[in-house]
């Protein structure tokens, strides 16, 4: 990808972890066995593989039992889960102002089958404003559902105190984690999280495609399947089993996603993912100091590394935002995204509705450079 | 006599690669094979166990949490006169 600068890393991450590409390839080369379904040595290589993966990701949610990460194809059909197997008429949920249409989709359904939400405010930088959760509880009330970190400005979320306010209110709490999980550190149980929807292919490095969630105990008693059928178990019985993973586990898995997500995995546990983070967070850090100085170009979301990911939202006051982005691509191959990012709740909150935003979102493999060359086009755009 | 063969049976595929690992790890012998059709309708894996290791195996059944439907026991089947009659 010479001459190409890639900042959509809030899409998907790019390049992905060393070993990944090589990881799928060499499985679908040597033998991509259905696990769960073929009975022979090469389908349980791979099923071994699979049970590792759970662990990996079990250990980094600091959950005890691996049997409660559950494989899907990423965070939309997690959050998909939780809000069309738990929910029911009558009930009332909490969603904050930096939602993504994946929570507020789905939800908005559900309204017209009798669910009904509220949205804990935001302020204009995203900051949430946590202490009015409370307020907004109703008796009907059943859970709070919370993005971690926003995918459009890049704030993040206390949800440490959100979690302890739905223990005192015996709510149930799904966190999605779309722009944090492989970012920062997430003690599930530590917090009270009842599901933590992941993508595998944005901060955990891994292939497009899979994803997943890790239920609480609680919650895999209360939560039904959406999808039903054949987990080559019980394999006599119309129902679907009651064990974990396979209750939520229909159909033939993604396996050389989980096994390139396995090899993303091994390379977070060598590298860490703090000192990714400190990378990420220090070219964001430099990119922000430099766009301070644009007198046309405003922030959106905080102007400072405090609470935030390495997601920067900006807002072209003299160009429209599409054409900007245009040119960035045209002039220095610079990639982000533009637009409303799939979360026009959080536009609204951000006051950036319709116009939306750029979006440039870092990654660890990112270099100053980059960040030199992207600063002179805009100068060039700009000044 | 009839030999026999011991084999562990799961609900699920997951329990049964859980304890083929932590038997591995304590050196106990296990080999991964289909469940016979005779010990159960499930059609997911069984571990096949020496009958000296089942006392070990039940404790680290017990220890690890892993669920298990059962350890059977049946006569090893492999005759190749079976439904020839002439």
């Amino acid at each position: 990808m010479d001459g190409q600068i890639y900042f959509d890393n809030g899409s998907t991450s790019w390049p992905k972890a060393p070993g990944v590409a090589e990881a799928v390839c060499r499985l679908l080369e040597e033998g991509a066995f259905n696990i769960n379904r073929g009975n022979y040595t090469g389908a349980y290589e791979v099923a071994g593989k699979v049970l590792s993966t759970r662990e990996k990701l079990a250990r980094m949610f600091q959950v005890e039992d691996s049997r409660h990460v559950i494989f899907t194809s990423g965070v939309t059909c997690s959050l998909n889960y939780f809000i069309n197997g738990f929910l029911k008429p009558g009930d009332h949920v909490l969603v904050t102002g930096l939602e993504h249409n994946a929570v507020m989709r789905p939800l908005h359904r559900m309204t017209k089958q009798g669910v009904a939400y509220d949205v804990i405010p935001v302020d204009r930088q995203g900051n949430l404003k946590a202490e009015q959760a409370e307020s907004l509880i109703r008796p009907a009330t059943k859970a709070m559902i919370v993005s971690h970190a926003s995918n459009v400005c890049g704030t993040v979320v206390p949800i440490r105190d959100l979690g302890e306010v739905c223990r005192r209110h015996d709510l149930f709490f799904a966190v999605d984690s779309a722009q944090t999980a492989g970012t920062f550190p997430i003690d599930m149980p530590g917090t009270g999280i009842d599901l933590l929807a992941f993508a595998g292919h944005k901060g955990l490095l891994g292939p497009q495609g899979i994803g997943g969630f890790v239920i609480s105990d609680r919650l895999s008693r209360e939560m039904e399947p959406c999808i039903l059928g054949g987990t080559g178990s019980q394999s006599d019985s119309y129902e679907m089993p009651e064990q974990l993973p396979d209750k939520y586990e229909s159909g033939t898995m993604d396996l050389p996603g989980i096994i390139g997500l396995h090899a993303a995995l091994s390379y977070l546990e060598q590298t860490g993912i703090d000192s990714l983070r400190e990378k990420k967070m220090e070219l964001t850090g430099y990119f922000l100091e430099q766009i301070r100085e644009f007198r046309d170009i405003r922030i959106v979301g905080r102007p400072d590394l405090k609470n935030r990911t390495a997601v920067v939202s900006l807002d072209f006051q003299t160009m429209d935002n599409a054409v900007a982005a245009f040119e960035l691509e045209q002039r220095a191959g610079i990639m982000t995204r533009v637009g409303l990012h799939c979360a026009p709740l959080a536009h609204r909150s951000l006051h950036t509705f319709p116009e939306g935003t750029v979006r440039f979102a870092f990654s660890a493999s990112n270099t100053r450079d980059e960040i030199d060359r992207c600063i002179q086009v805009m100068k060039e755009l700009f000044q | 006599m009839q030999q026999m063969q011991h084999y562990v049976i799961f609900p699920n595929h997951d329990n049964g690669m859980r304890l083929y690992q932590e038997l591995k790890k304590q050196g106990i012998q296990a080999t991964i094979s289909p469940t016979p059709r005779a010990v159960s309708k499930c059609c997911g894996i069984a571990l096949m166990i020496r009958k000296e290791d089942i006392p070990a195996i039940e404790k680290c059944v017990e220890e690890k949490g892993i669920e298990i439907l059962r350890i059977a026991e049946i006569a090893k089947d492999v005759n190749p006169k079976r439904d020839r009659y002439c």
